[in-house]
């Protein structure tokens, strides 16, 4: 099991960036950087190289499936899982971020205490079912 | 028009072409002058087709000369020669040469002066040549035409059908005549012209010859080539100018020449060689023969031997002088030609007339010469100059003679034959006449008629006049009637029958039939008849002999009578009589009707008259013995009693007796009569019963006014009931009043009218009540009574017409019925349904009726505001059309499957289903089914509510509800993140109170937080948004695991969750994530309200074919106010409650959309303040 540390989190809205990051931190000991917008986060996710990421839906300018996709187009960061966390979570709407290649969807308002929780089974979930990687 | 028939056309073609090509064979007759033979097809047309054809094919013909000769004239001439002959031919000049003859001396020579001098200028001698030819040519064609013509009669004389074109002698006799004359004069004519030309000829050689030969013995004087010599030899040879000479080498090429050599040049004209060395040249281009002739040069050439060089000495001349010369001398032969002709034909006319007068006369006198020997006189025949006619004459004289007199002879025998005849047919008259004297005095009728379709009568006795009252002559020939028309028509048919049944069975006849008289009374007539065959074996004729055997029969009918009129009698006889000694009392006599009356026998009286008691009936017996004493005072008897027959049964009879005394007063007998009157006594009884019966009746009707009048309207009845309704005594009115007393008058009056346009007469009083039920029996209508007081009351009347059993009207007969009671129910169900109409009419809601075959019945205004159709378009109509299509096409079927299964789709259920407008509009609306069953149909009432606008505004709600759940949980996120992390200590411990109002405002938070959840829900299941991802899912499993997942809500109130019951092992069909949902929704609730420390308890549990979670709490209960409203939306039983124990008040309405959609129920039972048990049910999968 690698080690699951740093999360990038992908977020317009200040006041969640600000919760957000302070139930991560504090309450799940995770490194987070926030970025305000897709553009920001296809800029600077191959700096932070992150664990995991975390990306909304919604977002003035480019939203986040698009923001999905082209992270995507980057090789370096390519393999990089990310989770949306949203507000639109209708089956439908679950069903088409999975069908994108997301990790999982984690629904908005969220538990702050629960949450660093809740993305550390996404990701033992994950680790699991991942394919075992030739050495 | 001409009608050309084919055969004509077809002569007509070969005539033209024949025409063509006899011009195309045209024969110089003397040099220069042409023979054509193109009129010969003309002339035979002329003779043969007429005037048209005639003209047609001489044009043809003529269009050769054009070639011939380079000018029309010609053309015109023989076409206007043919149209004259074959128009004179035509008016009867039927002698084609004669016709001819007129022709050219008449038109056909003053046209050639003046085409010919007059138009093309040429010199008289040469026009007066032409204008003796051109006859000459044509009379020879019609010379030559009329010989074929003769031929052609003479060979296909069979063929001929008329003597118009069969030749005659005379014809023949001046053709063949003019024929030899033409040849004998001819031929020396055309021998010496040629003759003639010939010699100039030979002249003209000779002179060139001379000339040459000369100019070769000057030129031969000279030795040596010495041109310029021989240029003088030839100039000096040259005599004139019209002569041309030169010198010729070994190759035909001119060494010197002296004048203009023409002949020389082959390309001007071209050389015909002529006899012994002298040739002619004939120069090209367009010129007459003779003109041709005219400008052509002689030449010939003689050898040279001797000068070197020179081989020839050539010469030529003009041929002018030469044919001038000839011309001269032609136009006498011409001349003589043309007398020739001409006295030849007047030689040959007047020589075959000659020849011909002797035969014709003899023809005329032959043509008497039947008449005469018919006649018997004697023949006389002209005598003739000439011997053989004068022979022919006499022999013919003879012959006729001797017929004359055989014909005398045979007409003497004829005539003594003919007196034989007479005598003959004098006799047979006679015979006849007896005959027919015979037959008219013999009493029946004699006939013989033919065995055709009417029966022709050949021949029929005058007497048939008294069996039919027509005379014989009518009949004979069918000349008037056919005697078939006289049988009585019933009868014809019997009597074709028995005779051709007798014709076919070779039998005769005989039979008796009716005959209609003229007078029309019906007579009876016998017949008896035999076919009679012929020769052949065929029937001709049918011989009968009738008889009037009318008296015969009415004596027969008049006895038959009169035997029946007596059997009547005896059979009638309905009286007993009797007698009896007035000393001993012995019977004398009985009439044997006793015995039928009685059923005893006379006999038994005659034996012992006593026995007559013991007949009488037991009880009458002491009033009978009691009136027989009387009788002996007074001496009348009359008493109605009954007697008992052996056979048992009773019988009434009237008996009556009376003494019979003699002269002196003393009583000797006693007569008594009696009549069986059982029979009325029985009608008088049940007289008496109807009567009783019909009255009883009238008494009880007491509802029922019953009126009988006679035929005049005069009241004859009344009952008890028309006294109650009307208010008048019987006493009042029978035998005195017409039912007008009671009856408004102004009613009768219009209903009078009514019947007066219906019938076309005046119908009015008593009748207007009578006129209907005497044509149809009875008639019902509502009249007003107006009683006694002046009250009306409204009445419904039957009246009927009684008859007697003779059909006589006895008089009419009038129940009438108050019918107040009645027309007051009509106006409250008139109004009702006024009132029903007008609320239809007012309500928003449409309602169509429709009947079983979906035929629409109704459609109130509401409904035609709502499709846009009007009632009158749409009713009649299939209610499909309102509907768009799948159910537009498939709802004959959905009414035919819920009439014949009774499975409902929509019937008895309302719901949500789109219409259709009439404007083709789509729109949702809900519709309500319910089944009516009137008059034992089935029809359909559909309630429609247009929910357009409501569903516009549903949209738009949950649009909003959407929209603004959404922006809520941004914010939401952050306040509900922001205090939860406060409220988890995360920054820090807090002083109590402020964690206190920390926790309260993050509880909050949670709570908006699922609010806006369980409105998304509502929104989503409202707006038909929910997609649910049903599948097998193992029950069980799914339970625990929702169980435990809501352990924790309930810790903090210690309130544990309990999984009791079977565990069945099953599996059902669902969305595990909704099941999930309503389950945890049931505990939270459960939860919620349980106490503090309470246990809720979860329940699994099989009931057939589904399975029931129940979730039991020990909480308040439900409110029996509330019960009704549990599952509906934002329900809560108590507002403070809610406020206490959170919650949306939406949850269970979301778990009932959920569990329903899902193909399962929801329920609960609950006691106040014991607690409630929610549960849902869901169908168990199977395989």
């Amino acid at each position: 099991m690698s080690t699951f540390q740093r999360i990038l989190y992908v977020e317009d809205e200040p006041d969640i960036q600000t919760v957000a990051k302070l139930a991560l931190e504090m309450v799940g000991g995770f490194t987070v950087k926030i970025c305000s917008s897709g553009e920001e986060a296809l800029t600077e996710t191959a700096d932070f190289m992150p664990d995991l990421i975390l990306l909304d839906v919604m977002m003035p300018g480019m939203d986040g499936p698009t923001t999905f996709n082209r992270l995507r187009e980057q090789p370096i960061i390519a393999e990089i899982p990310i989770v949306f966390m949203t507000a639109k979570i209708q089956p439908s709407e679950i069903a088409y971020y999975k069908s994108l290649g997301a990790v999982d969807v984690i629904a908005k308002p969220f538990d702050p205490m629960t949450l660093a929780d809740q993305i550390r089974i996404i990701w033992e979930k994950r680790e699991q079912n991942a394919p075992i990687q030739a050495v | 028009m001409i009608s050309i028939d084919r055969k004509t056309l077809a002569l007509s073609a070969i005539l033209a072409f024949l025409a063509w090509t006899g011009n195309w064979l045209n024969m110089p007759l003397f040099y220069g002058v042409d023979f054509i033979f193109g009129s010969i097809a003309a002339m035979l047309a002329a003779a043969l087709l007429g005037p048209v054809a005639t003209t047609v094919i001489a044009a043809v013909g003529g269009l050769y000369t054009l070639v011939l000769w380079n000018q029309p004239y010609a053309l015109i001439t023989f076409t206007a020669e043919a149209l004259t002959v074959a128009l004179l031919y035509r008016r009867g000049l039927r002698n084609l040469i004669l016709a001819d003859l007129v022709f050219w001396v008449f038109l056909g020579l003053p046209l050639i002066l003046v085409f010919y001098h007059g138009i093309i200028g040429m010199e008289w001698q040469s026009t007066l040549l032409i204008a003796l030819k051109q006859p000459l040519n044509g009379l020879f064609n019609a010379l030559v035409a009329g010989i074929i013509l003769l031929v052609v009669q003479t060979v296909f004389r069979s063929t001929m059908q008329s003597d118009r074109v069969r030749p005659s002698l005379f014809e023949l006799l001046f053709h063949v005549l003019l024929c030899s004359i033409l040849l004998a004069g001819a031929i020396p004519i055309i021998v010496e012209s040629n003759a003639q030309r010939d010699r100039h000829e030979a002249f003209m050689l000779e002179r060139l010859e001379q000339i040459a030969q000369r100019v070769a013995a000057d030129i031969a004087s000279v030795p040596g080539v010495e041109i310029k010599t021989w240029q003088n030899h030839l100039a000096r040879a040259q005599l004139s100018p019209q002569t041309s000479l030169a010198l010729l080498d070994h190759d035909g090429r001119v060494l010197i020449e002296q004048g203009k050599l023409a002949a020389i040049d082959k390309q001007t004209g071209q050389i015909k060689p002529l006899d012994k060395g002298l040739a002619i040249w004939l120069p090209y281009g367009k010129l007459a023969a003779m003109e041709r002739w005219k400008r052509g040069r002689y030449l010939t050439s003689i050898a040279l031997t001797g000068v070197a060089d020179v081989a020839q000495v050539y010469i030529e001349q003009d041929a002018e002088s030469l044919v001038l010369d000839f011309e001269k001398g032609r136009l006498p032969l011409f001349l003589s030609l043309a007398l020739l002709l001409l006295s030849g034909i007047i030689v040959s006319y007047l020589l075959s007339r000659w020849l011909t007068h002797s035969l014709r006369n003899l023809e005329a006198a032959s043509f008497g010469l039947a008449d005469a020997i018919g006649n018997g006189l004697k023949p006389n025949l002209p005598a003739s100059p000439i011997m053989e006619y004068d022979n022919l004459s006499t022999t013919l004289n003879e012959m006729a003679q001797r017929l004359t007199d055989s014909f005398n002879e045979q007409s003497e025998i004829l005539a003594g034959l003919e007196r034989q005849v007479q005598a003959r047919t004098a006799d047979l008259k006679q015979n006849r006449d007896q005959y027919q004297s015979l037959v008219n005095n013999i009493p029946g009728i004699v006939y013989r008629c033919k065995l055709d379709e009417n029966w022709t009568m050949l021949y029929m006795s005058a007497i048939v006049d008294n069996i039919s009252g027509y005379p014989a002559s009518d009949f004979i020939d069918n000349s008037m009637r056919s005697y078939a028309s006289i049988i009585h028509p019933d009868d014809t048919e019997r009597v074709e029958r028995s005779v051709y049944d007798a014709i076919a069975s070779g039998t005769g006849w005989e039979l008796e039939y009716r005959i209609l008289h003229k007078d029309g009374s019906i007579r009876w007539a016998y017949e008896k008849g035999t076919a009679i065959a012929g020769i052949a074996g065929n029937i001709d004729f049918l011989d009968g002999f009738i008889l009037d055997i009318t008296d015969r029969k009415q004596a027969e009918a008049a006895l038959r009578e009169s035997e029946e009129k007596q059997r009547h009698i005896t059979e009638n006889i309905r009286e007993v009589f009797w007698l009896r000694n007035a000393d001993n009392d012995r019977l004398i006599y009985i009439n044997p009707v006793y015995e039928k009356i009685w059923g005893r026998s006379c006999q038994s009286l005659y034996d012992d008259p006593s026995s007559f008691a013991e007949s009488i009936f037991e009880d009458d017996k002491p009033v009978f013995f009691q009136k027989m004493n009387q009788y002996r005072h007074s001496g009348q008897f009359d008493m109605e009693y009954r007697i008992a027959t052996p056979d048992g049964n009773i019988r009434w009879v009237h008996a009556q007796s009376f003494p019979v005394k003699d002269g002196n007063g003393q009583i000797i007998r006693h007569a008594g009569r009696a009549v069986d009157i059982t029979e009325s006594m029985r009608a008088e009884s049940e007289r008496k019963r109807v009567t009783h019966l019909l009255t009883s009746v009238l008494n009880a009707a007491s509802e029922m006014s019953i009126i009988a009048t006679d035929v005049a309207g005069i009241i004859t009845t009344f009952n008890p009931g028309a006294e109650r309704m009307l208010g008048f005594s019987s006493a009042e009115v029978i035998g005195k009043k017409t039912p007008a007393l009671f009856h408004k008058a102004e009613e009768v009056a219009a209903r009078g009218l009514e019947l007066s346009q219906e019938f076309g007469r005046p119908v009015e009083g008593f009748r207007v009540f009578i006129e209907k039920p005497e044509q149809e029996g009875a008639e019902t209508r509502e009249w007003t009574y107006i009683r006694k007081d002046g009250r009306h009351i409204p009445v419904s009347l039957v009246v009927t017409t009684m008859r007697s059993d003779k059909g006589d009207v006895t008089g009419y007969l009038g129940i009438a019925q108050n019918i107040t009671e009645r027309k007051r129910a009509e106006a409250a169900l008139k109004e009702q349904s006024l009132h029903t109409k007008a609320i239809l009419d007012t309500i928003v809601d449409g309602i169509i009726t429709i009947d079983r075959t979906g035929k629409i019945d109704s459609f109130n205004p509401a409904a035609e505001r709502i499709f846009g159709y009007q009632a009158a378009d749409i009713v009649g109509r299939n209610i499909n059309i309102l509907m768009p299509n799948p159910h537009r096409d498939a709802h004959d079927s959905y009414l035919h499957n819920y009439q014949s299964t009774g499975i409902a789709k929509i019937i008895g259920i309302g719901r949500e289903i789109e219409g259709l407008r009439k404007n083709g509009e789509l729109f949702p609306m809900e519709l309500a089914i319910s089944e009516v069953i009137l008059q034992g149909q089935a029809m359909y009432v559909g309630m429609v509510r247009d929910i357009t606008e409501r569903k516009r505004v549903d949209r738009m709600k949950n649009e909003f509800v959407a929209t603004v759940s959404h922006e809520l949980r941004t914010p939401l996120t952050s306040i509900s993140g922001a205090l939860g992390l406060l409220n988890g200590g995360v920054l820090g411990e807090l002083p109590k109170p402020v964690l206190e109002i920390i926790s309260i405002a993050y509880d909050n938070s949670r709570r908006l937080a699922d609010l806006i959840d369980d409105l998304l829900d509502m929104e989503k299941i409202a707006g038909g948004k929910i997609q649910f991802n049903m599948q097998k899912q193992d029950l069980m499993p799914l339970i625990e695991q929702t169980v435990d997942a809501n352990r924790t809500y309930g810790i903090g109130r210690r309130v544990s969750l309990i999984l009791t019951g079977e565990s069945p092992k099953v599996d059902i069909y669902a969305d595990a994530q909704r099941l999930q949902q309503v389950l945890s929704n049931l505990l939270s609730n459960a939860v919620k309200f349980s106490p503090d420390g309470g246990d809720v308890y979860i329940n699994v549990k099989q009931i057939n074919e589904s399975i029931r979670i129940t979730v039991a709490d020990r909480g308040p209960g439900i409110p029996d106010g509330f019960r009704d409203r549990v599952f509906q939306k934002f329900a809560q039983a108590d507002a403070s409650d809610t406020r206490k124990k959170g919650g949306t008040g939406l949850g269970l309405a979301i778990s009932r959309e959920l569990i329903e959609r899902m193909g399962g129920r929801i329920g609960f039972e609950s006691i106040e303040g014991e607690g409630a048990s929610f549960y849902f049910e869901m169908p168990i999968w199977k395989v």
